[in-house]
């Protein structure tokens, strides 16, 4: 009983009075009583009607309570269906709607500018129209709450924006100062090889002056010996001419000889003809005796022989001088020959002694001349000797030179991997940043990228790093690109800066690109030169978008936002 | 659906009022506040368990419920300027904004609609905005067609304008 409502007591009530009007109206019968029986009927019809709108109106209750009893269990969408009459009850179930209705509508409010506060989206505010009394007043104050935080987020968007601006700045400048590095590095590595081949050179070119100045050193020690050889050369000529001389004055002399032996011969050839004319008289005279001989017969007989005898003896005398005569004869001729043959003797001599005597001052010619060339050889090779040290001296310094260049690029390489360092750190700084929500952030960051898209360029070329051109992003699939063709980039197409930027944003990739195809084929000049294309385009597309930027600023904060 | 029937009255509502209604997954009504009753003179109980369309008015165009439902199927809210029609003809504009009921286990079983009313200047934008969208879609002669083609034009224009929709209906 003490559990039970006010309604459920009145039901519990009428429903008490409705079973006493029936008594009362049996008993009013049994008693006769007719008006008392209607009069208890007409009760117990009234409480019947009661009973009726009593259990509508608890069954409201109940109605009531179903949806409020959710409500407090924090299911606001609950609400009282099918609400009929204008009554008090009608419009406590209209009431509980309204207040459900209101609560609903500011918890889902609340709920959804809360999110897309949490999401950045500051300008979701909970929308006080519909709201009444402190609904209203709390969605306002919400609101205000909003507001301080867009201007705490604006704040630190600001902030942000700097940071990131001066994340994107030493980015630029790091990553400019590492290519400036990798460009010292590259240009100290080619001083390097060429002192180094320098070196090399002026080492061969010391083994040449000293082969050389050894030469020389021959040379000298052999024309010293040519010297000798000339000296004594000379000293043979000089000797042959004295034979020479002796050999002249001896065939001289012989040549006097057989004259003097060519006059006695032709003496006695004076001699053999007075011998034949003695002969032929004596013959004569035989003649004439064996005639007187004959003529005295037999007395003349012995005579005869003996004048026989001497016309053979005077034959025989003709026969010996004639051949005396010849052989004087073939004697003379021979000797004519002997003198001729001695006077072409003495010509050959004469030559001979002639061309000694040249032959002689040649050699002493010639001696001068070695001795000469000798002293200018000497000279020679002291010099080359000299310049042989000061040479070596030279590929020294240039090996110190060489040197010195390996520690500078040693010391660059080292601040490089310093600014490596910083560089990383700043990447992901940057990345962090992109998180973020800050106007024209793709603009900037797009400016940080491609500075260091350039850096891999001349680390490739320096040969510090080495690139595939397959992984290499291309003017669509690059951060820039991604945004310039995405719908980020929608408020933007109309102004001029956007337009500007695709022709060089594309010359970057794909000079980039080609770049890294031909170093990888071996054709480094033909990379360094599309490598000062990207260059020069990159220079434009930062100039692009620093307009895209300038650009950027104008458009209303929240357009901006969104990029 | 028919133009006939139009009064041309325009029906108004208080600024601290909010018409109110539920429906289920499908669309169907399953609550709707006694604002709503008054301003579609409808009773509520012609109204529970139908399609909320039965208060579509013709001057509103298809793409728009269509992003309201790509919307709102995501789990998101979504606001919009709507023009609806009251039973005898007349009609009224609400800012309306539509939320996903959800269970305790954050299913959705329903939406949930709060309404507003209307600032006159927003109309100046709205109503050349839907104008514009409804010839879109009357263009083609296939309907699928010319609800994708009005969609992609209200997409591009709110790109040409570098917002997003959420800004655009939030920020007239
Ligand atoms: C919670 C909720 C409330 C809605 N309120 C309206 C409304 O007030 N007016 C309306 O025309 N459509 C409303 N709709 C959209 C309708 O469901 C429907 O998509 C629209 O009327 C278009 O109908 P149609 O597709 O038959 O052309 C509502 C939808 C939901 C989920």
């Amino acid at each position: 009983m003490i559990n039970l409502s006010s309604v459920s007591k009145a039901l519990l009530a009428n429903g008490l009075s409705l079973a006493l009007a029936a008594i009362a109206v049996a008993s009013a019968l049994s008693a006769g009583a007719v008006t008392a029986a209607i009069l208890a009927g007409g009760c117990g019809l009234l409480g019947l009607a009661g009973l009726m709108w009593l259990m509508r109106a608890n069954n409201s209750v109940d109605k009531a309570n179903a949806a409020l009893r959710q409500a407090a269990g924090g299911r606001l969408r609950a609400r009282v269906p099918g609400i009929r009459g204008h009554g008090n009850v009608g419009e406590l179930l209209r009431n509980v709607n309204r207040l459900l209705d209101q609560t609903e509508a500011f918890a889902k409010e609340a709920d959804a500018a809360m999110r897309a506060a949490s999401e950045g989206r500051f300008y979701r505010h909970i929308l006080p129209k519909g709201l009444r009394g402190e609904f209203a007043r709390y969605a306002a104050s919400a609101n205000a709450t909003l507001d301080v935080m867009a201007r705490h987020a604006g704040e630190l968007g600001a902030f942000t924006r700097r940071m990131l601006d001066d994340a994107v700045t030493i980015s630029m400048t790091v990553n400019e100062g590492a290519i400036a590095n990798a460009s010292i590095v590259g240009g100290i590595r080619t001083a390097r090889d060429e002192a180094a081949g320098m070196a090399a050179a002026t080492e061969q070119m010391v083994s040449g002056i000293q082969e050389i100045a050894a030469r020389s050193d021959e040379a000298v020690a052999l024309s010293a010996e040519a010297q000798d050889m000339t000296d004594s050369g000379s000293d043979v000529v000089d000797a042959a001419m004295a034979e020479f001389s002796a050999i002249e004055a001896a065939v001289a002399d012989a040549a006097a000889r057989v004259g003097a032996l060519s006059e006695a011969s032709e003496a006695i050839g004076d001699i053999l003809s007075s011998i034949e004319t003695i002969a032929s008289q004596t013959n004569l005279l035989a003649l004439n005796a064996t005639i007187e001989a004959a003529r005295a017969g037999e007395a003349g007989k012995g005579f005869a022989v003996v004048a026989n005898e001497v016309k053979t003896l005077s034959n025989q005398t003709a026969r010996a001088t004639e051949d005396i005569g010849s052989r004087i004869t073939n004697l003379r001729q021979e000797m004519s020959g002997i003198v001729a043959t001695m006077t072409r003797g003495t010509q050959a001599i004469a030559k001979g002694r002639q061309a000694m005597e040249t032959m002689g001052t040649r050699m002493r010619d010639i001696g001068n001349r070695v001795d000469t060339t000798t002293a200018k050889m000497a000279d020679v090779s002291r010099i080359l000797t000299q310049q042989a040290g000061a040479a070596d001296q030279i590929s020294g310094g240039v090996q110190n030179v060489a040197h010195q260049a390996e520690n500078n690029a040693g010391a660059i390489e080292r601040s490089s991997a310093a600014l490596s360092g910083v560089e990383k750190q700043i990447a992901s700084l940057l990345s962090l940043l992109v998180e973020q929500d800050i106007p024209n952030k793709i603009v900037l960051i797009a400016k940080a990228d491609h500075i260091i898209w350039k850096k891999r360029l001349f680390d490739m070329l320096v040969g510090n790093a080495r690139l595939n051109p397959d992984e290499l992003a291309n003017e669509r699939s690059c951060r820039l690109g991604k945004w310039y063709y995405g719908p980020g980039s929608m408020p933007y197409r109309n102004g001029p800066a956007y337009r500007q930027l695709e022709e060089p944003h594309r010359t970057v990739h794909q000079c980039g690109l080609e770049a890294v195809r031909l170093f990888n084929a071996g054709q480094v000049e033909g990379a360094m030169r599309l490598v000062e294309q990207v260059e020069e385009a990159s220079k434009v597309v930062l100039a692009a978008l620093d307009a895209l930027c300038a650009a950027g600023d104008c458009q209303p904060a929240a357009a901006a936002g969104r990029f | 659906m028919a133009a006939q029937g139009l009064t041309g009255v325009e029906r108004r509502f208080g600024d601290d009022e909010l018409i109110v209604s539920k429906t289920d997954a499908t669309g169907r009504i399953t609550y709707c506040n006694d604002v709503f009753l008054r301003l579609t003179g409808y009773a509520e109980q012609e109204l529970i368990g139908k399609p909320h369309s039965i208060i579509r008015h013709p001057a509103m165009p298809r793409s728009v419920f269509k992003l309201l439902w790509d919307t709102i199927a995501t789990g998101r809210e979504c606001f919009a300027y709507v023009i609806n029609r009251a039973r005898n003809g007349d009609h009224y504009w609400v800012f309306a904004h539509i939320t996903p009921d959800l269970d305790e286990s954050g299913a959705t079983i329903g939406y949930h609609s709060n309404r507003r009313t209307v600032e006159r200047s927003v109309l100046s934008t709205i109503e050349p905005l839907y104008t514009a969208l409804l010839a879109e879609e009357a263009r083609h002669g296939d309907r699928k067609a010319g609800l994708d083609a009005a969609f992609a034009s209200l997409q591009s224009t709110l790109a040409a304008k570098g917002v997003s929709y959420d800004q655009f209906v939030l920020g007239l």
